[in-house]
Formats: C-alpha cells, structure tokens, sequence
C-alpha cells in the first residue's frame, strides 16, 4: 500500500515536472547545446546519433551509427526519467562515452531539453 | 581558476590586434584534449594534430568552446610543442641554408612553440601559438585563430551557427585541411630546398590580420567571407616574420564554401574559396600594384569508421590569375600577365590510430617568365618556368593520445619518416637551375620527432 502510495507521489512529481516542461525553451538549449552533434531530423546522423525518436527507444540501437561498446552495454529504453540522468553527467553513465559533454546542470533546462526530445517522434 | 583564464585569454584577444605571423604550420593542442576531456583521437586522425575529424572540425567551427573535461587541467589553456629533426638531400646544398647549419645532414631543433589555447565562455575561444625557429634562430608569432560563434534558433529543426573569426592568415580558421595554413606535409623540413613558386595565398599567413565571418547550416553547409590586410613591414619584423611579399592596398577579400556529408563513420566534403590580393611587392610603392586572384576547388574523404583502420583523402587544385603591374615596372618580373596552377593530393592511412603511412603528390605549373624565375643556384630556374612535381612518403609512428594512453592528454609524441622526391624543379629535371643542379639532388629524407604536451 505504502509503495503504491509512493509510487504514486512520485508518478506526480514527475508528472508536475513534465508539465512544468517547456519544449519550445528545450528546443532552443538543444540548438545551442546539442546541435553542433546531433540532429533532430530524422537518420541524419552526424558526430552525435540522430536524437529523432530517442525517447522510447533502446539506447544505442540507432542504425547507422557507430556507438562506444560502453554506450551499447548500457542497455535501457530511454525515457524521461533515464534521459535526466544520462543528461546530468553523461560520463558517469557511460564512463569511456565518445559524447564531449560535460552535462547539463540546470535542472529546469534539463527538463526543458527531455521534454523537447520527446515531442521527436 | 576560471577568472585566470578569463584574463588571459582577454589579454589574447587585445594582443590579438597588434600580432601574428608564421611560417610553417605548427599544431596539436593538449590542453583542448583536457579542456573536453577526450583524447587527441577524437579530434585528430592518427591521434595528433593538426589533421581534423568531423569532431574535430565542429569544435573548431563551434569556436573551441566545448567543456566536458574535469579538474584543474581542464581550465588551464596552455600547451606546449617542440620539432627536433635530422634532414638529409641527396646531394649537399651549395651553401649551408641556415646560419650554424651545414650543406647536408643537419641535425635540428625545428620549433619550440607555446600556446594558449581554451574556451573564454560558451561563445568565444581560440588559440594564439607563439614559436621558437629554431633554424631562423627568432622568436615569431605562429597561427592564431580567435573565434565567437552562437547557435541561431530557426522555426525548423535545423541548425544554424553564425560565428566571426580573428585570424591571422587566410585559411588559418579553415576547418578542412585541404586549404593552405593546415595542409599536407604537416611538418617539413625548414633546412631543404622546396619549389620556388606557390600560390600567394599561402604566402600570406602569418604576416597578414583578418576578419571573417562565417554561417554553418545544418551542420554540413559552411559560408564564410571576411577580408585580410597585411601587417606593416615593421610589425611583421617584429614579430618574427620572414616572408614578406608585399604590402596590401585596400582590403583582401576571402570568401570559401564548402558542404560536408557525415555518414556512420565516414565523412565527405567539396568545396571552393576564392581571394583576391593587391600588394606592393617588397611595400614599395610608386610603380603601382600586383594583383592576384586565387581560386581553389577542395574536397576530402575521410573513413573513420570505429577507428581500427581510417583512411583520409585531400585534394585541392588552386588556379591564380596574376597581373605584375608593379614588379614589371620595378624590374622583378618580365611580362605583366601570368597564372600559376597547383594541385596537391594526399591519402593517408592509420591503424589502430598509432601506425600511419601518407602519400601526397604536389604539382605546380605555370606561365614562364625569365625574370621573375630567373636562373640562381639552388632557388632559380633555368627555363623560366615555375613547374614542379614533388612526390612525398611518409610513415608516422604515434605511440599516445588515445583514450588508454599513458599520462593521457599531456603526453603526445609522433616519430616520422618522410622522403620527398623532385623528378621535376623549378621548371627543369638536370640542370634546372642554370648552375649544374639536378632536380633529384633535392630529393629530401626528413626524419623529425615531435611533442606536444
Ligand atoms: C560534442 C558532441 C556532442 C554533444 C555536444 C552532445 N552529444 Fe549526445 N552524443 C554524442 C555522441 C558521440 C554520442 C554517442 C555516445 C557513445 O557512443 O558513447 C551521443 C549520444 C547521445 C545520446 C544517446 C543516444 C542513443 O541512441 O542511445 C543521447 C540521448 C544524447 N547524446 C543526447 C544529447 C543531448 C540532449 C545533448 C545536449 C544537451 C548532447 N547529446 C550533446 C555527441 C554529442
């Protein structure tokens, strides 16, 4: 019952968070920060996989692109929760990462930028 | 530690105006390896500079301002590099080429360069190389390229970047290494003889300040326009410089355009640029100016691939149009209307990032003109004619710069083999020169280790 309870507070936190998102703010964050290597067109890879679809998707998987054999063991679907992560401190998640990031702190912009690569699809 | 670095690259930034100049390139910088925290592999085929990866041109084109490198290392913005070498002609020069030196088999410390090189902020960056030549025995101020760059925010969902360059020589902030300021050989021997003629473009780096600005749209469409002068006689003495082929009148222009293709693991790239020059030869002025108009369609290939094995193509044909109005008048050239044609392939091959082999070939050809490529030992023409054919192996050895290496990023080195062969000089085979030389005496061996820390 407990779990369930706050499983529940957290599902509204998130949620709360998620509205509080604001795609168009991530999407311009995206353009300054992630733009020089990624795309968010559809398989155009460049030195970043194209992030089109990336929510929902298995990371490492995008065809095409040549992954760090670090990246593809990390074996998760990318979704909002996984993404904050993975954004705040790319290295800690993928220590030997070919991504030349040093991570997005700001915690709103970072919810801005998983919002706008979930609009994506 | 940060306002340190925030002054200074502020003092670079004002320095900037008052200096510049080179002669060879000069390259590799291990504190942008710290300052992003990968390995000079990321940036650099074969793990050493100055050859560009498709990252390695993005974080030039994104004005050196990516972070991603932890620790102190990561905020300190200097680096440091140093050529030692031992060259070998097939036949000795007629008088020793430098000063301290001898006619052949000359031992050398090249260069001992420095540089301050990092990120001010998300939106400018850039690097200033001050360098020891070690042959000319002076101080001199090398390539430099200061750039701010901010992403503009269009209604799709393509990218754009605009950016402004400071520069101190027309394609020294060219992210291809095709064009002039960073192509191949990338290391040479200053104690050998090279063909006489070039395009002046080339001749043109490091004695001249420049502005330009430049637009990449979806990360493959690059635009790019500014305008160069040349230094005044003066400064350009000052601060080192020993090719000085004339004063400017009115600006340079410089425009280039090049569109890339990033594939998994490979990348392509076609090009052109086009400049235009007006100088008083030797800054002398009263018997008018020399024009010039230099025109070059580049492209690269690169296979990448998950590193094991890479293989990189260059290749750039330059065709300029020359109207010697002032050396006629002043007795350097014999007729006033001229163009030069060069055109210089490489293809370079590495394994594991560490064992590499290069092939280029560099062929120079041309309108003669007995005056201007007039007969003199070693450097002259018999003929007249600028036409010459350079055929260059190279085999690299590069033991560090990876991700696994030792003291990872500040221990670089690489080990070089590299043999020239001339079956054509300065317009001729045997005799080219007027004085008995043949074009196979300059045949060079330039063995050279050089590091980078
Ligand atoms: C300097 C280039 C660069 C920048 C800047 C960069 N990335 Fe990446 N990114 C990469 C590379 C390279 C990889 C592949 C990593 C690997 O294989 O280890 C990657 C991988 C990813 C992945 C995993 C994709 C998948 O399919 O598994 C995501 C998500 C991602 N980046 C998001 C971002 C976001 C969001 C930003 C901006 C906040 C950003 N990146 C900035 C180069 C970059």
């Amino acid at each position: 019952m407990m779990r369930v309870l706050i499983a529940g507070l957290l599902l509204a936190g998130a949620s709360t968070a998620a509205l509080a998102a604001d795609p168009a703010a991530g999407e311009k964050v995206f353009k300054a920060q992630c733009g020089i290597c990624h795309s968010a067109v559809k398989g155009k890879n460049g030195i970043g996989p194209s992030l089109f679809g990336v929510i929902g998707r298995q990371a490492g998987t995008e065809p095409g692109f040549h992954f760090t054999a670090d990246h593809k063991k990390l074996g998760v679907t990318w979704d909002t929760a996984t993404m904050e992560k993975y954004l705040a401190n790319p290295r800690a998640m993928v220590p030997d990462t070919s991504m030349t990031y040093a991570g997005l702190k700001d915690a709103d912009k970072r919810a801005d930028v998983v919002a706008y690569l979930a609009t994506l699809h | 530690m940060r306002s340190v670095r925030m002054r200074l690259l502020g003092a670079l930034a004002v320095g900037l105006v008052s200096l510049l100049s080179l002669v060879k390139p000069a390259e590799a910088v291990p504190s942008f390896a710290s300052q992003t925290g990968q390995p000079c592999s990321a940036c650099h085929i074969g793990s050493f500079g100055p050859y560009l990866t498709p990252f390695g041109r993005a974080f030039k084109l994104s004005g050196y301002t990516l972070g991603g490198g932890d620790g102190l290392a990561s905020e300190i913005p200097l680096s440091g590099m140093v050529i030692t070498s031992f060259t070998h002609t097939a036949s000795a020069q007629p008088s020793p080429p430098a000063q301290g030196f001898y006619d052949n088999n000359n031992p050398a410390l090249d260069q001992i360069s420095l540089f301050l090189a990092g990120r001010v902020n998300d939106y400018v960056g850039g690097f200033v190389q001050g360098t020891y030549d070690g042959v000319g025995r002076a101080f001199l101020w090398d390539n430099t390229d200061v750039r701010v760059s901010t992403p503009i925010n269009l209604p799709s969902d393509t990218n754009l970047r605009l950016g402004v360059s400071f520069n101190n020589g027309p394609t020294v902030q060219d992210p291809y290494n095709t064009t002039y300021a960073w192509g191949y050989p990338f290391a040479s021997s200053a104690l050998a003889p090279t063909p006489t003629a070039g395009p002046i473009i080339g001749a043109l780096i490091g004695n001249t300040l420049g502005m330009t600005v430049n637009a990449w749209y979806d990360n493959s469409l690059y635009v790019e326009i500014g305008a160069y002068g040349t230094q005044s006689p003066a400064l350009a003495k000052m601060l080192g410089q020993y090719t000085y082929p004339g004063t400017s009148v009115g600006p340079m222009p410089y425009a280039r355009v090049a569109y890339e293709w990033d594939w998994s693991g490979q990348a392509a790239e076609v090009g052109g640029l086009i400049f235009n020059a007006r100088l008083q030869p030797g800054g002398i002025p009263g018997f008018g100016t020399d024009g010039y108009t230099d025109m070059a369609i580049d492209g690269t290939y690169q296979f990448i691939g998950d590193g094991t094995n890479t293989v990189s193509i260059l290749g750039i044909f330059t065709h300029e149009i020359q109207h010697l109005n002032s050396s006629v008048a002043q007795g350097l050239a014999g007729t006033t209307n001229g163009y030069l044609n060069q055109f210089t392939a490489t293809a370079t091959y590495f394994y594991e990032k560490t064992y590499g082999i290069n092939f280029s070939i560099q062929k120079t050809s041309g309108s003669s003109d007995a005056v201007l490529y007039a007969p003199a030992p070693l450097t002259g023409s018999n003929n007249g004619s600028p036409n010459s054919l350079g055929l260059i192996t190279e085999l690299d050895w590069v033991p560090f710069g990876k991700n696994d290496s030792w003291a990872q990023p500040f221990v670089n080195m690489k080990f070089g083999l590299q043999y020239a062969v001339y079956p054509q000089f300065n317009g001729g085979g045997s005799n080219y020169d007027g004085f008995g030389r043949s074009a196979g005496a300059n045949n060079t061996l330039y063995a050279f280790a050089w590091l980078a820390f």
